[in-house]
C-alpha cells in the first residue's frame, strides 16, 4: 500500500467518523424536536442539566446503544451491567443493600389494627424476590442482596397475620428459575399460578370458607403463550445480547365459565364478559413496536391506583381488598375466579384517595396487603392513610334511586345528582347500571363541578349499556368552594341529542376529620 | 463539560467544529470563535467560576505588558512586577485551592485558634491550577525575553483558555503555541491524526479507566480488605489513573490537532520505567518540566555546590508537585516520598546503573512499580488515617485474611480488562513498527484505526447509559 492511498483511506476514515457524530448530533436534535413527551424545562434545576437529560432521552439509536453495550459487557465476562447483575442461573437481577423501615411494620400493625376494629380479616402477604431464601443464586463473592433479610425481619416484628410466599415460589434455585422471568425481576405467570391456590386457601380459611373449590386444580385452567420473546425491565437496561430475553412466555386463562367485570377508572377501562375478554389486557398480548417497549408482563394488567375485578360466578360470594404493588396483578386475576369481588389498590398512584378510605367505601370482608421484600424499605407503600387522616365518617345514607337526564340540544347536558359537597370530602358513586335511553354514547360523565370557580375539579366515567354495577371514588379538593356532583349525559361536551337513565344510584359522601396528623407515618 | 459527555460529543464538539471550519480565517475570527466556544466550554461547569478564569487572563495580560515595558529600562521595576505577579498567581490559587485546608489545619492544630479563624468553605473552580500554571509561566517567559509579550487580550485569552487543555492540561507553554495562535495551518493530515487521537483518548477513558474505577472505588471505600482485595484495589486505580489522565491528554492532543495546534505529549509509557527518575520523565511530563524550568532551575538545579543543597532543592520541587496535587496531608506525603525516592536515586545514581545494565531492568522496574502502586494508594486515599488503614490490609498487619470471595470475583470480572490495561500500557506500537519496518505498518495501523472506530461506538453505549465518569484531574 502506497503512503499516497493509506493517508487518503485514514482521512476517509476520519472523515466518515465525523459525518457519523455530525449524523448522530442531528438526529438525535430532531428527536428532540418531534417527541411527543418533551424534556420538561422546569423539572431541570439548570440548562446544563436540562440539555444533559434531553440528549439523554432522545439520543438516537439509543436502543442500539443498549444493545451493543450490554453485548460488550458480557464478552468482558463480566456479571454486572448499568446496575444489573446475571446470576448463577443467568437471569438478571439488581441487588439491594436497602435495610428495613421499622415504621412500615408498625403502619402495617395499625392497619391490622384498624381492620380488626372494624371486623375485617387482616393478612400480610409476602411475595417472593428474584433471590432464593437461601441466597444460592448469588454467585460467590458478588454484593449480598439484602430483600430476604428485611423480609424475614418484616416478618418476625409484625405482629399481625401474615403469610410468606417465598418458600412456596423461590425456595431454592430452581424454583427462582422456573417461577420467574429471566429478564424481569417480577414472577412469571407460572410463578403467580404456582402461589395462587396456597393464597386462595390462606383466604378461604380467614374467611371460614370452604376449601374445596374446584378452580383451584390445575386441570381447571389452561395456558396460552405470548407468541414472542419477551425483555423485562431488568432486560430493557442491560440489553437482550447481555442476559438474552425470556423466550415461551405462558400465562394462564379458566377453562370453566367465568362472567367477569373490570374496571380501572384512571385510565377509563371497563371491560366485561369471560375471562379472557375482561381480565386480559388485548393491547399488553400484542407485539410491542420494540423489544425495549414490551409490556409483556402487563397482560393481567399493570399499577393504577384503584382497580375493580368482579365474577359473578366465583365460588366464594366475598369481597377482598388488596394493597399492592407489582407482583399481584397475575396472581389477582387467578384469585378473581374464587372470590367475588377484588377492590385493587395501589397507594403509590391513588393520591387522593387512602387505603383506610376505600376500606371504609367498599366495605371488604377481607383486607389483604401484598407487597415483595423490596417494598418493606419503601415509606410511600405504607402510607394507608392511617385514621387520624382518613374521612371516616358518612354524612349519611342513601337509598338507591334512578336519575334520568332528557333530550337537550346542549353539549353540556346534565344533573345535578349531589349539591353541596363539602371541600376534603370523598364520594362515593355506586350505580346498577347506565341505560341510553336516546341517542348514542358509549359512557356517561360523573364530575365534581365547582359552582362559584365554573370548572370541573375531578371527573370520572361510567360505561352506559352494561347490565353491571358500577362504582367510583371521587375525593373532593380541600380548597374552599360550592362543589356539586354533576351526572353528563354522555362525554363531557358531546351530550347533545342524549338521554340517560342512570338506575340504583347510591350516592354517599364521607366527610373529612381535620387538624390530625399522620404521626406514625 | 466532560469530553466524555453526551452534549460535548453530539453538540458542543460538531457545532464548534463546523463553525471554525465555515469561517475564515481573515481577522483571526476563527480564534474569537474559538475563544468563545472555550468560554461558553468552562461556564457550562459552573458559570460564576468564568470570571475568576477571565480576571486571573486579565491579571496577566497587564502584568505581562508591565513587565515587558519595564524589562530594558528598570531590572528592579520589572523584577518587583514580576514578583507581585507570582505572588499575585500564587494568591489566587492559594486562595482558592488551599485556604479550606489551611484553616481547617491551623483550627485541628490550634484548638485555641477556633474562636480565630473561621472555617472557610470555598468551591475549588475546576481545573484552576493548569490556567494558573499556564498564566505565570507566560509572565516569567516575558520576562526572561523568551517570547514576545501578547498584545491582544483575546489572544491571551485564547491561550490561557483554550477548551481542549483548558481543565486538565497538558500544561502548555506560550512559546510552543504563540506563532500557532497567529497563524496556523489546518491540513486533513493533521485533522486525521487529531481524531484519532481524540478517539485514543475517549476509548481509553470510557472502556478502560471508568472499568477500572468501579473495582477501585469499591476497594478504597470498604472498610475491611483482604490482602490481595487491598492489592487489587491499589492497581486497580493505579491503572485507572493513568488511562484517565492519559485519555485525556490524548483527548486534548487530538482536538488541538483538529484546529491546527500542536500541545506537548504528557505521557510515555510511564508504567514501563526502570526506576523513579525515569518514571517522571514519562509521567506527566508538561508538570514535570514546568517544575524543573520554572522552579528547579532558578533554584539552581543540579549545578550546585553541595549535596544538602541539592537535596534541598529536589524536596522544594517535590513538595510543591504534591501540594499543586492538591490541598491535602496524602498529596504532600505523596510529592514528599517522590522527593526522598528521586533524591536516593540521584545520590546513588542508580537509575544509570540500571539503564546501562539489562539484568537489572526487571528488578528495577519491580521495584519502581511498588513504590509508584504505594504512591498512588496515598494520592487516593482521602486522609492519612485511610492511607494507612490500606496500607495496613496490603502488608497484612489489619488484613481480612489474605483472599476473599469479592476479590476473586472482582478478580474474574476484570480478567479481560486488567489484560487490555497491560497491553495498552506497552509500548506495543513503537514496538511494531521497529519489528515489521514501514511496510507492514499501514495495514496494522488501518486495522488500530478501525479498531478505535468500532471502540468508540462502545464507549458511546455507556454515554447512552448515563455513566457517571469524571475525570480525576478535574479536581487538580
Amino acid at each position: 500500500m502506497t503512503n499516497k492511498i493509506y493517508r487518503k483511506t485514514l482521512a476517509s476514515m476520519s472523515l466518515i467518523w465525523v459525518a457519523a457524530v455530525g449524523l448522530f448530533a442531528s438526529m438525535t436534535i430532531c428527536n428532540y424536536a418531534t417527541a411527543k413527551k418533551k424534556t420538561s424545562r422546569s423539572k431541570a434545576s439548570t440548562l446544563r442539566s436540562f440539555v444533559k437529560t434531553a440528549m439523554l432521552q432522545n439520543l438516537w439509536c439509543k436502543e442500539d446503544f443498549l444493545t451493543l453495550n450490554g453485548g460488550w459487557v458480557r464478552a468482558l465476562g463480566q456479571r454486572e451491567c448499568n446496575g444489573i447483575y446475571r446470576l448463577e442461573n443467568g437471569h438478571l437481577s439488581d441487588l439491594t443493600d436497602l435495610s428495613l423501615n421499622v415504621s412500615n411494620v408498625t403502619n402495617t400493625m395499625r392497619l391490622a389494627d384498624f381492620c380488626g376494629r372494624k371486623g375485617v380479616e387482616f393478612v400480610f402477604l409476602m411475595c417472593p424476590c428474584k433471590i432464593d431464601v437461601n441466597n444460592e443464586i448469588l454467585p460467590a463473592g458478588m454484593p449480598v442482596d439484602a430483600r430476604n433479610a428485611i423480609a424475614n425481619e418484616f416478618l418476625s416484628k409484625a405482629k399481625c397475620r401474615t403469610f410468606d410466599l417465598r418458600p412456596i415460589v423461590a425456595g431454592t434455585k430452581e424454583e427462582v428459575t422456573a417461577n420467574f422471568f429471566k429478564t424481569d425481576h417480577h414472577w412469571n405467570f407460572t410463578g403467580a399460578f404456582k402461589a395462587f391456590p396456597a393464597v386462595a386457601h390462606e383466604l378461604l380459611n380467614m374467611l371460614e370458607a370452604d376449601e374445596a373449590v374446584p378452580q383451584l386444580r390445575n386441570k381447571s385452567w389452561r395456558t396460552s403463550n405470548l407468541g414472542r420473546s419477551f425483555l423485562g425491565s431488568r432486560g430493557r437496561r442491560t440489553g437482550p445480547l447481555f442476559g438474552g430475553m425470556d423466550d415461551n412466555v405462558a400465562y394462564y386463562l379458566p377453562k370453566f365459565a367465568t362472567d367477569c367485570l373490570l374496571s380501572v377508572p384512571a385510565r377509563r377501562i371497563f371491560r366485561c364478559g369471560a375471562f379472557s375478554e375482561s381480565f386480559i389486557y388485548p393491547e399488553y398480548i400484542r407485539p410491542p413496536v420494540s423489544v425495549y417497549k414490551d409490556p409483556g408482563y402487563g397482560v393481567y394488567g399493570g399499577d393504577y391506583p384503584l382497580v375493580r375485578m368482579t365474577n359473578s360466578k366465583a365460588a366464594v360470594r366475598k369481597r377482598i381488598l388488596v394493597v399492592k404493588d407489582s407482583y399481584a396483578p397475575p396472581l389477582l386475576a387467578y384469585l378473581s375466579s374464587v372470590f367475588a369481588e377484588l377492590d385493587i389498590v395501589d397507594v403509590r398512584y391513588s393520591k387522593d384517595v387512602s387505603a383506610i378510605e376505600f376500606i371504609n367505601c367498599f366495605k371488604p370482608d377481607l383486607v389483604c396487603v401484598m407487597y415483595n421484600p423490596r417494598a418493606l424499605a419503601m415509606t410511600s407503600m405504607f402510607k394507608f392513610g392511617l385514621p387520624e387522616t382518613a374521612r371516616l365518617s358518612c354524612a349519611g345514607k342513601e337509598s338507591a334511586r334512578s336519575v334520568n337526564i332528557p333530550v337537550r340540544e346542549n353539549r353540556y347536558n346534565y344533573v345535578v345528582a349531589h349539591a353541596g359537597l363539602k371541600p376534603g370530602s370523598l364520594v362515593k358513586v355506586a350505580v346498577e347500571s347506565v341505560d341510553v335511553v336516546a341517542g348514542l354514547c358509549d359512557m356517561a360523565t360523573v364530575a365534581v363541578y365547582d359552582t362559584n370557580a365554573k370548572k370541573i375539579v375531578k371527573w370520572e366515567i361510567l360505561r352506559t349499556g352494561a347490565e353491571r354495577p358500577q362504582v367510583l371514588v371521587m375525593s373532593v379538593p380541600q380548597t374552599p368552594g360550592n362543589y356539586n356532583l354533576l351526572f353528563y349525559a354522555g362525554e363531557h361536551g358531546a351530550t347533545e341529542g342524549n338521554a340517560i337513565r342512570f338506575n340504583g344510584v347510591v350516592v354517599q359522601e364521607f366527610e373529612a376529620l381535620k387538624n390530625k396528623k399522620e404521626n406514625a407515618e | 463539560m466532560l469530553f466524555t459527555s453526551l452534549e460535548f460529543l453530539f453538540l458542543f464538539l460538531p457545532i464548534t467544529v463546523g463553525v471554525y471550519f465555515a469561517l475564515p480565517f481573515r481577522w483571526g475570527i476563527k480564534n474569537y470563535w474559538l475563544l468563545g466556544a472555550s468560554i461558553l466550554f468552562y461556564a457550562w461547569g459552573e458559570p460564576s467560576f468564568v470570571f475568576i478564569m477571565l480576571a486571573s487572563i486579565l491579571f496577566n495580560y497587564f502584568a505581562a505588558l508591565l513587565v515587558s515595558s519595564c524589562r530594558n529600562r528598570s531590572p528592579m521595576a520589572t523584577k518587583f512586577f514580576l514578583a507581585a505577579t507570582v505572588v499575585g498567581n500564587l494568591a489566587v490559587i492559594g486562595l482558592w485551592k488551599y485556604a479550606n485546608f489551611v484553616t481547617f489545619s491551623l483550627r485541628a492544630v490550634f484548638p485555641a485558634l477556633q474562636g480565630v479563624i473561621p472555617q472557610t468553605s470555598f468551591i475549588l473552580p475546576i481545573g484552576i491550577s493548569f490556567f494558573t500554571f499556564q498564566a505565570l509561566s507566560y509572565v516569567i517567559d516575558v520576562y526572561r525575553g523568551t517570547v514576545r509579550v501578547q498584545r491582544n487580550p483575546f489572544y491571551l485569552a485564547l491561550y490561557i483558555a483554550l477548551f481542549p487543555q483548558l481543565i486538565a492540561g497538558p500544561i502548555v507553554r506560550y512559546p510552543t503555541v504563540c506563532s500557532q495562535i497567529e497563524y496556523r495551518r489546518v491540513s486533513l493530515d493533521g485533522f486525521t491524526s487529531g481524531v484519532f487521537r481524540f478517539l485514543l483518548g475517549f476509548n481509553k477513558k470510557m472502556l478502560l479507566a471508568n472499568t477500572f474505577a468501579i473495582v477501585a472505588d469499591e476497594c478504597f471505600a470498604s472498610g475491611t480488605q483482604s490482602v490481595a482485595g487491598s492489592w487489587l484495589g491499589a492497581i486497580c486505580y493505579t491503572f485507572q489513573i493513568f488511562f484517565d489522565f492519559s485519555g485525556y491528554s490524548d483527548m486534548a492532543i487530538g482536538l488541538g490537532r483538529i484546529f491546527g495546534f500542536q500541545f506537548p505529549e504528557n505521557f510515555n509509557y510511564p508504567y514501563i520505567s526502570r526506576s523513579v527518575t525515569e518514571f517522571w520523565r514519562r509521567w506527566h511530563m508538561s508538570l514535570s518540566s514546568w517544575f524543573r524550568d520554572y522552579l528547579y532551575f532558578p533554584l539552581g538545579g543540579s549545578r550546585v555546590d553541595s549535596k544538602w543543597r541539592l537535596c534541598f532543592n529536589l524536596m522544594v520541587v517535590w513538595f510543591a508537585t504534591g501540594v499543586w496535587h492538591g490541598a491535602n496531608w496524602t498529596f504532600i506525603l505523596w510529592g514528599t516520598l517522590y522527593g526522598v525516592l528521586i533524591i536516593a536515586e540521584k545520590l546513588t545514581g542508580l537509575p544509570k546503573v540500571i539503564e546501562s545494565d539489562r539484568r537489572l531492568a526487571i528488578p528495577g522496574w519491580l521495584v519502581t512499580m511498588f513504590f509508584v502502586v504505594v504512591g498512588w494508594v496515598l494520592f487516593r486515599s482521602d486522609d492519612l488515617g485511610a492511607a494507612g488503614r490500606y496500607f495496613g490490609a496490603m502488608f497484612g498487619i489489619c488484613a481480612d485474611g489474605l483472599v476473599d470471595e469479592r476479590t476473586t470475583f472482582c478478580a474474574s470480572q476484570m480478567l479481560v480488562v486488567l489484560c487490555a490495561g497491560v497491553f495498552a500500557s506497552l509500548p506495543l506500537i513503537p514496538a511494531i513498527k521497529q519489528r515489521f519496518g514501514v511496510c507492514a505498518t499501514p495495514y496494522l495501523s488501518l486495522i488500530w484505526h478501525s479498531l478505535q472506530i468500532v471502540l468508540f461506538g462502545v464507549s458511546v453505549s455507556y454515554l447512552a447509559m448515563n455513566a457517571h465518569n469524571p475525570f480525576i484531574y478535574f479536581n487538580f
